[in-house]
Parts: C-alpha cells; sequence; structure tokens
C-alpha cells in the first residue's frame, strides 16, 4: 500500500498540469466549506450565548421603523461592540411610575423618579454599551449578589447631586419604592452620558422652580445574574436598540398580553437568526457541491485525455503481470491521494483564513472561532474530496485498464 | 520451464501473420526466433510472452494448456512466470531506476522482493550508480540493462526477448547478449529472443527462423 501510495505521487510528477488543476478545484471547495460552515457554527453558536442568559422576563425590542434611528442603532452597533452579546452580569434597570425618594445621608429628597432606558447586560462593557467608562470604583461581582446590602453604581453627574464633592464609594442610597433592596450601597462611578447631563439640568431647573415638560431620570444600576431565576425580585429587563418610548410601550404592551410586532422573545429571534444562517450555509454548500462536482467533472475530462497518454505505463503494468483489479486499484489509490492532497492544503488555507479574519469578524476571535473548527467540519471534506476523485476517476481508469494490452503498448 | 507451441495461427485482417507454427524449447536453453522484418516473429513471441493470444492453436508451459481465455491466469503467469525485456524499454520515463526495476513487486500489489537478487542484478548489470537517477536520462545501453533488471527481479522462469539488441551500438548489444548467455546457464533459465541478426546465432542453443528450422 505504501508502494502504491508512493509510486501514486511520482505519478503526479508526470502529470503535473492534471493534478495542479484538480487540487486547485478541491481546495477552492474545501477552503469554502470550512470558513463558511465555521462561521455559520460561530454565529449561531454566539446567538446562542447570547439567549442562553435570557429568561422569559427579557425581550428584545427592534424598531425599525424610524429611518434615523436605525442609523443611529448601525452606528452605534458598529462603532461599539454591542454588550447584550457578552455574558455576565446585567443590570436591572428600575421603573417607577411614582414619586421616589432618594434618602441619601443627609435624608436629601430627590426628584420623581420615571426613567427608561436601555440595559446594560454586562458591568464589564459599561465603556462599551453607554460610551461611558467606570471613572472610579469598581463593577459588580459575584458577591454583590449574595450580599444582604445592596450596591448600585450611578453616574457621576447624579454623584454629585447626592453627595456634593464627598466621595460617593462606599455611601448608600436608599429608596421608598419596591425596588427589592431599599439601600444601596455606591461601589463604582460611571462617567456621565447625554442624558444624565440633560437630567442635571432638568434637575436643578426644578430646584430653581422652573417648570421643565421633562422629568428628570436617573438610572440606577444594581447587579443580577444571568441564568439565576432571580427576576422574580427585580423588574423586568428590557434589552433593547435604542431607548425611546417604544421600549416602555413595548414593555407595558406586552405586559398586559398585546402583541407588539417589533419586540421578539428571545426564541423567536434566536430562530429567525439561526434560521437565516442555515439557509445562507446551506447556499453556500450548495456551491461547494458545485464546486466540487464541476471539479471531479473536469478531473474526468482531464484523466480520459491523461488516460490516452497513460496507455503506454497501462501496457506496461499489464506485461508486468498486473490484472485490470490491480491497475484500477493503484488509480484509485492515486485519485484518493490526489484528492486528500487537495483536501488537506484546502482545509490548510481554510484554517488560515479563519485565523486571520477571525479578529475582524463580529464577535469572534480566534480562540472562540476554533472551538467550532470541529472533528466533522475537517473531515466533511475530506471525505468529500476524496469520494468525488476517485467517484470521477474511477470511469477513465476503468476505460484504460479495459484496452488491449498490445494496442496500448503499442500507443504512441 | 519448457514452452511447447503447436499449430498456433494468427491473423491480423486478411493477412495471415502464423500459420501452423510448432516449436518446441526446452527448459534452460536459450532459444532464437529470426526473420526478417514483418514476418510474424514478434507476433510469435507476443504469443508465448501472453501479452497477445492466436487465432488457433495451442501454448503449453511444462506441459500444462495456457487458457488465453483467463486474463487473471495470464496475468498471474506475466507477473510470477514471465519476464520481458523489450525493444524499445518500455520503462517509466520519471520514475527513478529503482522504481523502475521494482515495479514489477508494485504490479503484483504483493511483496516476494528478494533483496539478495535485487543486489546481485544491480551488480551483475552494472547499474548501481544509476539506482536513484530518473530513467529517462539514461543511455539506451543503460536502459536496456535496467529493463533486463526488470526483468528479472522478480526470478521468473522465461525470459522473453524482443530484439534488446535493436536500439543498442555493438559493444552494447554483444555484452547484453553475453549477459542473457550467462543468466541462462547459471540461473537455469529458459530466454526465447526475437532478432532479425544473424551476428548473435552463436549464443543461441538453438532458434527458429522464419522459413527455416536449425
Amino acid at each position: 500500500m505504501l508502494n502504491i501510495m508512493r509510486n501514486s505521487i511520482s505519478i503526479f510528477k508526470t502529470h503535473k498540469v492534471r493534478t495542479f488543476l484538480t487540487i486547485v478545484g478541491i481546495i477552492i471547495a474545501t477552503t469554502v466549506y470550512l470558513v463558511v460552515n465555521v462561521y455559520a457554527d460561530a454565529l449561531i453558536s454566539t446567538l446562542s450565548d447570547i439567549y442562553e442568559g435570557f429568561d422569559s422576563h427579557t425581550i428584545l425590542i427592534r424598531d425599525y421603523l424610524d429611518k434615523n434611528a436605525l442609523k443611529e442603532i448601525k452606528a452605534r452597533y458598529e462603532k461599539e461592540n454591542y454588550s447584550c452579546f457578552n455574558k455576565g452580569y446585567t443590570v436591572n434597570i428600575h421603573i417607577a411610575d411614582d414619586n421616589v425618594n432618594f434618602d441619601v445621608e443627609a435624608e436629601l429628597t430627590f426628584v420623581k423618579l420615571d426613567f427608561h432606558n436601555y440595559s446594560l447586560p454586562s458591568i464589564d462593557r459599561y465603556d462599551g454599551t453607554e460610551r461611558t467608562k467606570i471613572l472610579y470604583g469598581r463593577a459588580f461581582n459575584q458577591d454583590d449578589l449574595k450580599d444582604e446590602i445592596g450596591v448600585t453604581i450611578i453616574h457621576s453627574g447624579f454623584a454629585k447631586l447626592l453627595f456634593g464633592d464627598n466621595n460617593p464609594l462606599g455611601q448608600y442610597i436608599k429608596t421608598d419604592t419596591s425596588l427589592p433592596v431599599k439601600r444601596y450601597m455606591v461601589v463604582g462611578i460611571l462617567s456621565d452620558t447625554p442624558d444624565v447631563l440633560r437630567t442635571i439640568d432638568t434637575y436643578n431647573k426644578w430646584q430653581a422652580g422652573l417648570k421643565d415638560e421633562k422629568t428628570p431620570f436617573v438610572p440606577l444600576y444594581t447587579p443580577v445574574e444571568y441564568g439565576e431565576n432571580k427576576w422574580e425580585s427585580a423588574d423586568d429587563t428590557i434589552i433593547t436598540f435604542r431607548d425611546s418610548d417604544n421600549v416602555l410601550g413595548a414593555w407595558y404592551n406586552i405586559r398586559r398580553g398585546m402583541k407588539w410586532e417589533n419586540a421578539y422573545t428571545r426564541e423567536s429571534v434566536f430562530n429567525e437568526i439561526s434560521e437565516s444562517t442555515k439557509e445562507f450555509a446551506e447556499i453556500v454548500n450548495l456551491i461547494v457541491l458545485v464546486i466540487m462536482l464541476t471539479t471531479g467533472l473536469s478531473l474526468s475530462i482531464i484523466l480520459i485525455f491523461s488516460f490516452k497518454e497513460r496507455l503506454p505505463e497501462i501496457g506496461i503494468k499489464k506485461a508486468l503481470g498486473a490484472n485490470d483489479g490491480v491497475i484500477l486499484f493503484q488509480f484509485f489509490i492515486e485519485n484518493i491521494v490526489m484528492g486528500l492532497l487537495g483536501a488537506l492544503c484546502g482545509l490548510a488555507v481554510g484554517l488560515f483564513v479563519l485565523i486571520t479574519t477571525a479578529p475582524f469578524a463580529l464577535q469572534t476571535t480566534v480562540v472562540t472561532m476554533f472551538r467550532h473548527i470541529t472533528w466533522d467540519r475537517l473531515l466533511v471534506p475530506i471525505l468529500m474530496s476524496a469520494s468525488v476523485t476517485s467517484a470521477f476517476g474511477f470511469i477513465p481508469s476503468l476505460w484504460g485498464v479495459k484496452q488491449n494490452i498490445m494496442s496500448v503498448l503499442r500507443y504512441e | 520451464m519448457n514452452v511447447k507451441v503447436e499449430n498456433i495461427c494468427k491473423s491480423f485482417k486478411d493477412k495471415k501473420v502464423l500459420n501452423n507454427i510448432n516449436l518446441q524449447i526446452c527448459n534452460a536453453s536459450f532459444f532464437g526466433i529470426k526473420g526478417n522484418s514483418g514476418c510474424g516473429k514478434s507476433t510469435l513471441l507476443n504469443i508465448i510472452g501472453l501479452l497477445d493470444k492466436p487465432d488457433f492453436g495451442n501454448l503449453y508451459f511444462d506441459d500444462i494448456s495456457i487458457n488465453f481465455k483467463k486474463q487473471s491466469k495470464l496475468a498471474f503467469y506475466r507477473g510470477n512466470k514471465i519476464g520481458f525485456i523489450f525493444q524499445s524499454y518500455n520503462l517509466m520515463p520519471k520514475l527513478s531506476v529503482h522504481e523502475n526495476i521494482m515495479l514489477p513487486f508494485l504490479c503484483l500489489n504483493k511483496d516476494r522482493f528478494d533483496s539478495s537478487l535485487f543486489d546481485k542484478l544491480i551488480e551483475t548489470f552494472k547499474i548501481k550508480e544509476l539506482l536513484y537517477k530518473q530513467s529517462d536520462v539514461l543511455s539506451g545501453g543503460e536502459k536496456q540493462r535496467v529493463a533486463a533488471a526488470r526483468a528479472l527481479v522478480t526470478s521468473p522462469d522465461l525470459i522473453i526477448c524482443d530484439e534488446p539488441t535493436g536500439n543498442l551500438d555493438s559493444n552494447n548489444a554483444r555484452y547484453m547478449m553475453e549477459l542473457l548467455r550467462d543468466i541462462c546457464i547459471s540461473e537455469k533459465k529458459t530466454i526465447i529472443m526475437v532478432t532479425h541478426s544473424n551476428e548473435y546465432d552463436s549464443f543461441f542453443d538453438n532458434f527458429y527462423s522464419f522459413g527455416e528450422t536449425i
């Protein structure tokens, strides 16, 4: 067997063009197959990871009716690594219709709390989500979930309103609403967003007795972990691409059991995206199949011509005692070796493409990409290539070995 | 190996090339088949070498009748009992000398390689220096020596030579004849050789000449 394989490789030297063309076809098909399928797997898996952390309280709002909003979403989405794609700690957004008093040390009475905001699913990605950074203090951790005293992270401007020039870290905020924990210790301070600055401005106007159409609202971030069934102690979490009344509207409507056409549940979004991804992968796999078949047909045609050149070789082998089966087997091995070489080269090219493109792909790194390079993704193109070359090489091989021994020996 | 040819006839279209040929070739003899070009000597050799089949007649190896319809049996004889040395060498041009000599084992798809015989052959045919050269860069004499080594590497009982000196100069031709003669005597091989020349008559134990038998 080893001799036959060695002989096959020696034969490739004699038929360089045929071997090259066949191998190039297989390399293209194998590369496309590997890259597309691994990317599709990675995307589906990423989506699975995202939605795994959600529960039935979670909804995704996708209101694309407003073109400007869509542009904004797209800009934000491209610019920032949207954090709802990261597992970790999420943040409750407390929504209250009633006045909420914040009791801070000297019993500072705060304004009406009536805010809505998009959530920050991963505290580690504050800076990526709201274009804000943790200026000082810390992010949430696992212990924060266990502590009887709740912790919170607030914006810098809000901290200044509450605590003046004092260090807000370690200070307490109390609320008189039905929030799960009424006393929160400040552990981190975020930089201000435009919304926060507007809130402070509104607050100052209210304090000065100036009426303002807007109600000041302040986000108060508290931690909750994905998948820990702690949602019953928190308000509903809304994961959305935009912060607008639509979010709140969607939330109210969904709570009232009404249909909201632009609101999607975890399942519906995941199914929709994974189906689209699968359809895309299927189309590409069909293209790969066409490339493979074209390569196979080309191989067949090339082999028929090359077999005319190889008739003396067949004659010599027959004269030396090879029967039809042995010659067919040798050609079979030769074609398989060619297919395997092409597939291995294609996999190498595919892996190179994946490694070089992974850092630029959405939500993908080289490490996470490699998780999706499974054995079946490697074995399928190898088996497919070997099958195509052996199947399409068989008929020309059969034609060659059935020639009369004297006529093939004399063939010029 | 004793070879018996009995009433062999062969025609190509309307031309009758062989007409009731009868031969008896004894074991371990150097037998020549002579004749002018186109007389049918190569056709006869090809039939004896099982590369071609006769229209009529029988062929016996050691009194065993050869059935030309059984392709697998013919392939067995060609691989195990017969060695071929062709006028045009029939080497695989892109393979090395070593690979060419080993080609019969690849064709038989089994390993009965005898390394001592191999060493002896490359010594005898003086091709040790050529072993890893590609065969298409060899001279005619070298190619013929490689072809002879390939024919003998499976230790066949019958060696078929189709004008092995046809493409060689006189020195190389005589050297080849001497080698074949030595092998016939020392290894007790039956050698059947086709030639159109009378120059080598002295090497043959017996020969068949189209037109007369000596």
